[in-house]
């Protein structure tokens, strides 16, 4: 009812799959109640980026606008894309229904 | 770094070196996030972090700004690590242990199988203009130690200095300059209610500083700071930021441009610059519009220090600049000086471009570029052989740069070197002999520390009130 399912993908490409991801919970969230080794080092105030992730484009499409503070602290992120949120400040919806969210390849190193 | 799957087996079962036991030098993000790999990837691995000071966390507690604590929260997570592993009596603090001082790496080395170097980079780059030995020159580094509280800094005369400034200039414009000018113009409502110490509030509230000038060598769209630190300084309650139209106009080079399309953290900078409701703009001969605050942040840019000249004795009065253009290609535009000099009142000058790592004896060091020589975090000699069983991380292994999360990447590749040794067989060598440092302050210690602060900083309507000298801190250690 108010759940989805979604799956997350790290960089070697190994899927885990998340049935019961609650509507309204932080994708952080929802990462490290199913053991996905997302960091979180601030633990979700919007001010480190090492939550980084990278979504579909048509999830990323239909997502309420990101706020300029988050926006501001993806800038840091490693790897970004076009399609890149912060896990800690999306909140899972109807529109996470099936979807398959990235984790970043961690090879470029942030503000080095 | 789940590596425990395959070789996982054989590490639970050999039952007495069940997994490599591993000293961690320095306790700041580096360090701690190696111990948290170490231990979450080897079910068998022990870690003893050693730490000069009392206090763990290294520049997350002397370095990041006291209104920033949201980037301190990664402290929960370390916090949570020990406690896990304290209890299954797999990780050990030792804090108010020095390498080098009270125990030499070569003893540590004897009673571990691996020994990890995350010490950090605790020296100040200098400019080498003259002048720069008057009084009231000094290190951005020092001048934060001192607000939040690093006991090697707590007696310096910072309060003394702001008594008696109008004007400060701030050398370099990475995120360490600006946290600096937002502390000098923020009022003390601004700060009163974070982990500031005490005595640095009320120097900062009693300070006679005006202008603050943050100056770069480059133009703005090569800035270092980022958009997020930049956004602040317009959102200050009393002190407007200025930037000087012509200068902006200098840096606005046909490379630039090409520098500005291809990156939108660059973008956004460029447009809050511009951006006259957000930003004041001075013209050429310095004057800056009516703004009706009490102080102003001035961002310059291609300017580089030639010097700087004494005003009342033996202080500082005047930094001398020269004004540099803009040459080369996109992504590699070099500050090339025009032959015109500019002069910025000064009491008060802070350096901020960079910080060099120091050498303990026994390490082999890089001394041009002041980082641990070493191939993915395994310490080598000039030849590149590896000294088998010593291993670097943070920014004794990379330099000076990056922010916290950086050192995610660079602790777990530090400790996939460690743990591929122990498997390969490499680091059987060591002893067993147990450590034991009298001084010592253990983790149970600093949380103790750790509960005496946060009681402290409630009484005072803060989220902290840091102990900052070191028999404090001891004290406190033992209840
Ligand atoms: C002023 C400042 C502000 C910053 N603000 C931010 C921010 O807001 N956000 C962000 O993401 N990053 C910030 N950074 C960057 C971040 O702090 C660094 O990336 C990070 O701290 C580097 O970690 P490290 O473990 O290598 O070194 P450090 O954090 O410096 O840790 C080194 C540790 O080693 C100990 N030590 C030193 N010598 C010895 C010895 N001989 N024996 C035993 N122990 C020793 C020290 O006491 C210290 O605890 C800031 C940096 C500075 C300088
Ligand atoms: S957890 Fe720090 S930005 Fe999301």
């Amino acid at each position: 009812m108010s759940t989805v399912s979604l799956s997350f993908v790290d960089k070697d490409g190994n899927a885990t799959v998340v049935k019961d991801a609650a509507i309204g919970d932080s994708l952080l969230d929802v990462a490290h109640d199913n053991g996905i080794d997302i960091e979180g080092a601030c633990e979700g105030e919007c001010a480190c980026s090492t939550c980084h992730v990278i979504l579909e484009e048509h999830v990323f499409e239909d997502l309420p606008e990101m706020s300029e503070a988050e926006e501001d602290m993806l800038d840091l992120a490693a790897g970004l894309t076009d399609t890149s949120r912060l896990a800690c400040q999306v909140h899972v919806d109807a529109g996470f229904e099936g979807a398959v969210i990235r984790l970043p390849d961690e090879i470029t190193n942030m503000l080095d | 770094m789940r590596a425990a799957g395959r070789s996982g087996r054989r590490w639970v079962t050999s039952a007495a070196a069940a997994g490599p036991r591993v000293c961690i030098v320095g306790s700041g993000p580096s360090g701690f996030y190696a111990a948290k790999y170490l231990l979450k990837t080897h079910p068998g691995a022990t870690v003893d972090i050693v730490d000069r000071l009392p206090t763990p966390f290294g520049l997350v507690r002397s370095g990041v700004a006291p209104d920033h604590p949201e980037v301190k929260n990664v402290t929960v997570d370390f916090e949570s690590v020990a406690a896990e592993f304290a209890s299954e009596g797999r990780f050990r603090y030792h804090g108010n242990v020095c390498v080098g001082e009270d125990v030499e790496l070569s003893d540590l080395r004897k009673s571990f199988d691996a020994v990890l170097l995350a010490y950090g980079a605790s020296s100040d780059r200098e400019l080498g203009v003259p002048g720069e030995d008057l009084e009231g020159v000094g290190g951005a580094r020092a001048f934060v130690n001192w607000y939040n509280g690093h006991p090697d800094h707590k007696d310096d005369p910072w309060a003394e200095a702001l008594q008696n400034t109008e004007d400060v200039v701030i050398v370099g414009q990475g995120n360490v300059a600006i946290d600096c000018a937002r502390v000098l113009t923020k009022t003390p409502d601004e700060l009163r209610h974070t982990d500031i110490t005490s005595y640095a509030l009320e120097a900062l509230a009693a300070s006679r500083v005006r202008r603050v000038h943050v100056v770069g060598r480059r133009g703005h769209v090569q800035a270092a700071f980022t958009m997020k630190e930049l956004r602040e300084l317009t959102r200050l309650d009393d002190a407007a930021l200025v930037a000087h139209t012509h200068e902006l106009d200098a840096g606005a080079t046909e490379a630039s441009a090409e520098e500005l399309s291809k990156s939108r953290a660059a973008k956004k900078i460029d447009a809050l610059l511009r951006d006259t409701g957000k930003c004041l703009h001075a013209d050429e001969s310095g004057a800056v519009p009516q703004h009706g605050k009490a102080k102003e942040v001035h961002l310059r840019f291609l300017l580089s220090p030639t010097g700087f000249q004494a005003g009342e004795g033996a202080r500082v009065g005047s930094t001398l600049l020269s004004r540099s253009r803009l040459e080369g290609p996109a992504g590699a535009q070099s500050a090339v000086a025009t032959g015109d000099e500019v002069a910025l009142p000064s009491q008060l000058v802070l350096r901020s471009i960079g910080y060099r790592s120091v050498a303990v004896p026994g390490l082999s060091f890089d001394a041009q570029r002041c980082v641990a020589r070493n191939d993915a975090g395994r310490v080598v000699d000039e030849a590149g052989v590896p000294d088998v069983g010593l291993y670097v991380t943070g920014w004794l292994k990379r330099g000076p740069s990056g922010i916290i999360g950086t050192n995610i990447v660079c602790a777990k590749g530090s400790v996939k070197a460690i743990l591929d040794d122990w498997e390969a067989g490499a680091l059987a060598g060591a002893s067993t002999a147990a450590v034991a440092w009298p001084q010592a302050v253990d983790w149970e210690g600093w949380l103790r520390i750790d509960a005496a602060e946060r009681a402290a900083g409630e009484a005072a309507g803060k989220s902290r009130e840091k102990l900052s000298e070191v028999e404090a801190m001891i004290a406190a250690s033992r209840g």
